[in-house]
């Protein structure tokens, strides 16, 4: 157990160091990205890859940002007859050693009424929120293509 | 090893070397879905009329979604550029066309839709009518589609999201999901050349 967190904490250190993940205690906030949409759309959908290192259970409730009059977590299902439908999801919990995926065509956060939708190239800073505990802030640069 | 001279023997040498230079075996031809498919008639983001028959001569890669979809919309539609980009490079760009059909007239106008589907530089045509009009191809080709309560940040669509390959006569000859293999959509329209 002791190596193992140990190696959770030196491999958290060196994505931190190396890939310039944003980490709050032992929250890993990683592969984070916006998709890029023409200027004229009003949302804009979000990716990232959270992981908890800690040794407490979290709960992802939301998100937040400058750009986007609201955001939020939303799951897109597909059935098996090919319909495809988004949900809001109120809340993700991440019991220790948990990562959660946000990714096209599944889970992703989504930013609605976006005053002006940035740019390819461009980085966007978003915060996400949590029950019981402070946000955690990272860049999600904008491409038009998943990295 | 030894399936090279068995194979070169069924095939004859020259067109052994047909099928290594293609894609390795022999494309099967795709067949025609007679039960989905037809003409119709819609508005362009120019404004304009548009005929699916005018398409004749053209293999068309038709898709629905709508502009107010975040996620797998913008991500289709992304996919489907680069097919056609891809297909520009080979020199096939002239006798394909992408197009994008909106289940949601009321905010996609031909306005709208003229500031959007440019932005993927892949000669996309926005599609859209009146509903009656939209539902009547979607119906066609079936699609189905479901609009949700507008909760207060607006209304979005439940919607099977398949992309169809239609050949120069504009038959139905393929579906896709929306994630589809990039390389095998374009192996497939070069067959249809
Ligand atoms: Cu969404």
């Amino acid at each position: 157990m002791m190596y193992k967190a140990f190696f959770n904490a030196l491999t958290g250190a060196a994505l931190l160091a190396l890939a310039g993940a944003a980490a709050a205690d032992d929250l890993v906030l990683e592969d984070a990205w916006l998709r890029a949409v023409p200027p004229v759309s009003p949302t804009m959908a979000g990716y990232f890859t959270l992981r908890n290192d800690g040794d407490q259970a979290v709960e992802l409730i939301g998100a937040k940002t400058d750009i986007a009059g609201m955001a939020m977590l939303h799951d897109t299902e597909t059935t098996d007859d090919g319909q495809a439908r988004m949900v809001h999801l109120s809340g993700i919990t991440l019991e220790p050693g948990d990562e959660a995926t946000f990714a096209p065509g599944g889970k992703h956060l989504m930013l609605m009424k976006v005053d002006t939708i940035p740019e390819a190239g461009e980085s966007v800073e978003i915060c996400l929120t949590f029950r019981d505990r402070e946000d955690l802030c990272g860049d999600f640069p904008v491409r038009r293509e998943a990295p | 090893m030894t399936l090279l001279p068995a194979l070169a023997g069924r095939l004859g040498l020259p067109g052994l070397l047909l099928a290594l230079a293609a894609c390795a075996e022999p494309p099967p031809e795709l067949p025609v879905n007679t039960r989905l498919g037809g003409d119709f008639t819609l508005t362009d983001h120019r404004g304009e009329p548009f005929q699916l028959a005018d398409q004749r001569g053209r293999v068309v890669l038709m898709f629905f979604g709508y502009t107010h979809c975040p996620d797998i919309c913008p991500a289709t539609l992304a996919r489907v550029s680069q097919v056609y980009r891809n297909l520009k490079e080979a020199g096939d760009a002239e006798r394909v066309q992408p197009l994008f059909i909106t289940f949601d007239p009321r905010r996609d106008t031909p306005e709208h839709l003229s500031e959007y589907v440019p932005w993927f530089k892949a000669n996309v045509i926005g599609l859209t009518g009146d509903e009656e009009q939209i539902r009547a191809v979607a119906e066609q080709y079936g699609v189905v589609y479901l609009q949700s309560a507008d909760d207060g940040s607006g209304y979005d669509f439940t919607h099977s999201d398949y992309v169809y390959l239609l050949d120069q006569q504009g038959r139905v000859r393929k579906l896709y999901p929306s994630d589809f293999d990039i390389d095998e959509v374009i192996h497939d329209v070069q067959s249809l050349l």
